[in-house]
């Protein structure tokens, strides 16, 4: 990789170090000072009679986030405008299309025109909070796990998704209004659908024989739903207090999710032993991590393994900060070498308000 | 009666002219017969220009008793009452600049010195018996006129000969604003030169490619005009007499490129009076000149070397890394002129310029990458010329050599380059109205490179090159004297021949212009002409010092064409000999009026359209180049088009106030091209605007000459934006670990940069001494430090394009010391 600093060197006339007005003053990646789509997360809102037990006991009311053919799922763009304020998705317009196995575009057939499978390229529809039968499995979705989605997701409310697909064939500012967001809708849980892929004649990397019984209960991946977010003084190792939490300008906080005991959840991951003969599986807890954004004067200064150190700038002034976390859960891949490779995961979002006082 | 006396003498005396003055006139005889005084006084002396030292013939030199009060070598205070004064001489200075007058009372005088350009001087003196003690004048020439530049119009002498569309003064251009005092890049002032990001030398003219404009010194054609950090120019300005910009349509006696000639004429040394020269320090570099005569021609040699580059390491050193790389550079010239007799010069030149960087930087621990990249050349030259009454002829020949050499990371360039142009031109009066112009010239390159891959040393690309080209042109430039003035036609063709080892291709060039004066006021102008040249298909070898850049927080998007045009690098040919030729149709028509006021307006319509080529090319199997390909490939070259209106008005010859006024109006667009290590089209590629499609060029330049040899001087530029490729979304992509962010980008051309203004302010001053001038200068580039996006910053989602890069005010200081 090139020096960064060779990029600009010599082009700017080396005045001195007085010609090159750097001005890096962009937006951080997790600056908010506009409207701005985060994240996709996929929901099953009204599951299939197939395999109920994966939805669990009904104790835990985080959306299920793992779909079979079937399912009735629903597509939701997590959109806040300028301050951090999350959106309604149903005031967000978004067009989704499936990618197939190639590379996502968006002048595709509609889904229902043709024999839809998850490995169809082609145009799902449209809405903010799209509601959708989930297709039938094929070979790649099997393989995958997951779905590959893309949404043409207006940054705020009033954006036409239909402009902006016009603006990405054309190549013109109308995409500006947009955000391309590519996600991956998971199928499963894992260990059923493989059975479901051997009902609908497709070809399964394990036998069903080797899934030991009790895996077929493993509940669905439901998407971590915090109570909210544990915000701790650095100095003090004080709680934030006040409601919304009060901080002050220079004031450096600890910032972390504060995850529920179900929002780890438990699943299975199994491999080849005896050089290749059997099988063996081994139940594990997903890693939760989370993308944290901010909209104010904030600046991110340090990660731990629990969460980010945040530090309030120094001219702050009274007001409201948002603090804006997307949530999400990893898996290793239940079958495949080697152990310990990440699959995608399911997401959430929490707008945590803080106080800037005088 | 004393007054008309002194009114008759003045008239008397302006008609002596040559060898030693004599007395003109005893208009009143001293008191007293001058028979009857027993001691005889003498005033002599010698006038010369103050700071230059020139001598100067012609000068009226008027003596007149004083009072005796008054202080000997002292300036007389009050201006000369020719009522107050009993007698009165009076003398020319000859060609040396001398005078002498004798029969004087020995007493003392006020001696009265008036030279055209000059500014009066009246000082005390006192004749003296002895005729050799002289007095040493030197005149301060006017602020005005400070004698460097010519108002004679060459053109109407040799009408037929090929004329510039723009010349630039050599000398008054070193006073322009924003310049940095360059000549050559006060070129880009005029209309049809495209905006550079931070005034860098390139020429681009008419919308085209600047690699397409054809730069000479003297006639033969150099590798670059401007250093590799081009804020100089690769000649030294005091050694430049004019530059000469033909943006198009340009004279059948060059060819070779497709787009403008730009002509760096350097100073001819013949009957240069005295040893004269100059120093200079600046922000930027230090230099120095010296001419001198021999015996009646005349010997010169300037050099310069940069040190902005070592001033920045010492700031690293002092206030640590900045992270700036500059090229130090260097250049030199020396020249020859001696009439060999009546009518026949010979010229011998030797020219060179050179420039360097090193620097090693640690760009991850344990890891350093050491940049070294040198690139010079050095050229001979040798010149013969004929001006007789009917017959002009010119022979000329210049041997360069180049050398590039280029060390990064992983490879080893080397570069060796020899390039032979000959130039021989004729033009033979046939009659009255007819003139036969023809020539030759043949310019070859023979080039060997090599490559070294660090990681594997045994693994070495060698190959050697050879390009020439020749060109022939005949025609015959008719002159028709009608009732309004002169109507010169000249059709001309060129027959070009462009060869490598493997090929050549002949192409013929006709070329035709017009020039007619239809009022005593008003010329009227019309061309049209082919221009064929190589397409550059391959360019390899690039430093990378300038690339965009990406962090997790920001991402620096420089131009495609701000790497093309500015990354140093070592240049290359193509392996196997393969020539793509293309041709180009230059059309222009216009007016050039003379206005009141000394104020010329220009009127320019001009169109240029190059149609595409296409080949087909198999390269060679390997070890015979840096290509190690084995496929068909259809080589094609862009279709472009220019065109527009220029207009210029512009007093430039003018004392007091000088300057110009110039506005391009221009469409450019060409194919769009994907530039590998071999410039790529696809069949089906569309027509976009070309890089410097700028549609609005507005420039308004202006100096002030100033009393007390002050010179102040403004340009402000208005332009419009260069076309650009925007971002126009964002895709992300969302993992388990992170979300990635990649652009988006819109078609080229489908949003231009915003509207650039600036304006640059210069001031100097000139102390006249004795036997030296010294001139300090303030330049100061974007006054009000407008910061324009030459490069976009965005933010790391690409969803904010808020900031920018930027030059800010920049001053600039120097001095200069002129003997």
């Amino acid at each position: 990789m090139r020096p960064r600093s060779h990029a600009r060197a010599a082009l700017l006339l080396g005045l001195l170090g007085l010609g090159c007005e750097f001005d890096v003053n962009v937006g951080a990646t997790w600056a908010i000072n506009q409207p701005r789509v985060l994240a996709v997360r996929m929901e099953v809102v009204e599951p299939a009679p197939i395999w109920t037990e994966r939805i669990g006991l009904g104790t835990d009311q985080a959306p299920v986030a793992e779909a079979l053919p079937g399912d009735i799922v629903r597509l939701v763009p997590l959109v806040v405008d300028g301050q951090g304020r999350a959106q309604a998705p149903e005031t967000i317009d978004a067009l989704w299309f499936q990618c197939g196995s190639e590379d996502c575009i968006a002048s595709v057939p509609a889904c229902d025109s043709i024999a839809w499978t998850t490995d169809s390229a082609c145009e799902i529809g449209r809405g903010g909070a799209l509601e959708f039968p989930f297709p039938a499995l094929g070979p790649a979705g099997l393989e995958a796990g997951a779905m590959t989605v893309l949404g043409i997701i207006g940054r705020h409310p009033g954006a036409d998704a239909e402009r902006c697909r016009a603006g990405l064939l054309e190549g013109t500012i109308e995409l500006q209004d947009c955000t391309l967001f590519i996600s991956e809708v998971l199928i499963g849980p894992p260990w059923v659908l493989r059975v479901e892929a051997v009902n609908a004649g497709l070809e399964v990397e394990l036998p069903l024989y080797e899934i030991p019984y009790l895996l077929l209960f493993q509940p669905a991946n439901r998407a971590p739903a915090p109570a909210g977010m544990v915000l701790v003084d650095i100095d003090t190792q004080q709680p934030l207090e006040g409601s919304p939490p009060r901080v002050h300008a220079g004031q450096r906080i600890h910032a972390s999710p504060a995850w529920r005991s179900e929002d780890s959840q438990p699943y299975a991951q199994g491999r080849l032993v005896d050089d290749g003969s059997n099988y063996a599986f081994k139940v594990h807890f997903e890693r939760l991590g989370a993308h944290y954004f901010a909209s104010g004067p904030i600046n991110f200064i340090a990660v731990d393994g629990s969460g980010r150190e945040l530090v309030v700038d120094e001219g702050a002034r009274p007001g409201i900060i948002r603090l804006v976390v997307v949530v999400g859960d990893q898996r290793g891949e239940e079958t495949k070498l080697p152990e310990g490779s990440v699959r995608h995961g399911a997401v959430n979002m929490l707008v945590q308000e803080l106080e800037v006082m005088p | 009666m004393r007054g008309a006396l002194f009114v008759l003498g003045l008239g008397l005396g302006l008609g002596l002219g040559l060898g030693l003055a004599t007395p003109s006139l005893v208009l009143a005889a001293p008191p007293g017969d001058a028979a009857e005084v027993q001691d005889v006084g003498h005033v002599t002396g010698r006038v010369r220009a103050a700071g230059t030292r020139a001598l100067i013939p012609g000068a009226q030199v008027i003596v007149v008793d004083a009072p005796p009060d008054v202080r000997v070598g002292a300036r007389a205070k009050t201006p000369l009452d020719p009522e107050q004064v009993s007698w009165i001489r009076e003398a020319t200075t000859n060609e040396d600049g001398a005078f002498a007058l004798g029969e004087l009372p020995i007493t003392k005088v006020r001696v009265v010195v008036i030279a055209a350009g000059y500014e009066r001087l009246e000082l005390w003196a006192e004749s003296t018996p002895d005729p050799e003690q002289a007095l040493a004048i030197y005149l301060r020439p006017h602020a005005d006129a400070s004698g460097q530049y010519r108002t004679e119009v060459v053109t109407e002498r040799n009408p037929e000969l090929p004329r510039a569309e723009h010349q630039v003064d050599g000398e008054r251009a070193r006073s322009y604003p924003g310049t940095g005092g360059d000549p050559v890049r006060a070129v880009q002032n005029l209309p049809g030169v495209a905006r550079a990001p931070g005034g860098l030398g390139l020429v681009a003219v008419r919308g085209g490619d600047p690699r397409q404009t054809g730069i000479y010194v003297d006639g033969h054609p150099v590798p670059r005009g401007f250093h590799v950090l081009p804020i100089a120019a690769v000649v030294d300005p005091s050694m430049i007499d004019h530059v000469d910009l033909t943006p198009g349509n340009f004279d059948a006696a060059y060819g070779g490129v497709s787009g403008g000639l730009l002509q760096i004429h350097t100073r001819q040394l013949e009957g240069v009076s005295g040893v004269h020269g100059e120093a200079h320090l600046d922000l930027f570099d230090l230099g120095g000149a010296v001419r001198a005569p021999v015996g009646p021609g005349g010997v010169g040699f300037a050099f310069r070397r940069a040190h902005v580059g070592d001033i920045i390491k010492l700031a690293d050193g002092v206030l640590g890394k900045t992270g700036i790389l500059v090229p130090n550079y260097w250049d030199y010239i020396g020249r020859f002129d001696m009439p060999i007799r009546a009518r026949h010069h010979l010229s011998i030149k030797a020219f060179g310029a050179g420039d360097s960087l090193q620097d090693t930087t640690e760009f991850e621990p344990g890891e350093e990458l050491s940049i070294n990249f040198r690139s010079a050349f050095h050229r001979f030259d040798l010149g013969y010329a004929y001006a007789g009454p009917r017959l002009h002829a010119s022979l000329s020949g210049a041997l360069l050599l180049g050398t590039d050499a280029q060390v990064d990371g992983t490879t080893t360039r080397n570069r060796n380059g020899r390039t032979l142009s000959l130039r021989g031109a004729v033009s033979h009066r046939l009659s009255g109205r007819a003139t036969l112009l023809a020539g030759a010239d043949f310019v070859h390159t023979h080039a060997s490179r090599q490559r070294i891959w660090k990681s594997r040393e045994d693994d070495v690309s060698e190959y050697e090159s050879a390009q020439w080209r020749l060109g022939t042109w005949l025609g015959v430039a008719f002159q028709i004297a009608t009732k309004t003035g002169l109507v010169v036609l000249r059709p001309q063709v060129r027959l070009n021949v462009f060869g490598t080892a493997t090929e050549q291709r002949v192409m013929p060039d006709p070329r035709f212009d017009l020039r007619a004066r239809v009022h005593r006021r008003v010329e009227l102008f019309a061309a049209l002409g082919q221009y064929s040249a190589p397409f550059t298909v391959f360019r390899e070898g690039q430093l990378g010092l300038i690339s965009s850049s990406h962090t997790s927080t920001s991402h620096v998007v420089v131009p495609d064409w701000l790497i093309a045009y500015f990354d140093p690098g070592v240049e290359s040919e193509t392996p196997d000999g393969f020539l793509l030729i293309t041709r180009t149709v230059h059309a222009s028509l216009g007016t050039q009026v003379e206005l009141p006021w000394s104020l010329g307006l220009r009127t320019t319509l001009f169109w240029r359209e190059t149609p595409p080529q296409i080949r087909g090319w198999q390269p060679a199997p390997t070890n015979t180049g840096f290509l190690d390909l084995n496929l068909d490939l259809t080589i094609r070259s862009p279709a472009q088009r220019g065109y527009g209106l220029e207009l210029l008005l512009d007093r430039s010859l003018a004392p007091g106030v000088h300057g110009m006024l110039g506005y391009t109006l221009l469409r450019a667009e060409t194919t769009e091209i994907h530039q590998f290590e071999f410039a790529y089209i696809e069949p089906d590629a569309r027509q976009v605007p070309s890089n410097f499609d700028q549609r609005h060029n507005l420039v308004a330049l202006i100096v002030f000459e100033l009393p007390r040899d002050f010179r102040f001087g403004a340009r402000f530029r208005l332009v419009s934006g260069n076309p650009e490729r925007p971002v126009i979304g964002t895709i992300v992509t969302q993992d388990e670990k992170e979300f990635r962010y990649k652009p988006i980008y819109g078609e080229f051309g489908s949003s231009y940069s915003p509207l650039f203004h600036q304006l640059d302010l210069r001031l100097d001053k000139t102390w006249f001494l004795r036997g030296a001038s010294v001139i300090a200068y303030l330049d100061v580039q974007n006054v009000y430090n407008r910061r324009y996006p030459e490069i976009w910053i965005y933010s790391a989602d690409w969803s904010e394009r808020g900031e920018r890069i930027g030059i800010p005010l920049f001053p600039s200081l120097g001095v200069r010391v002129e003997f």
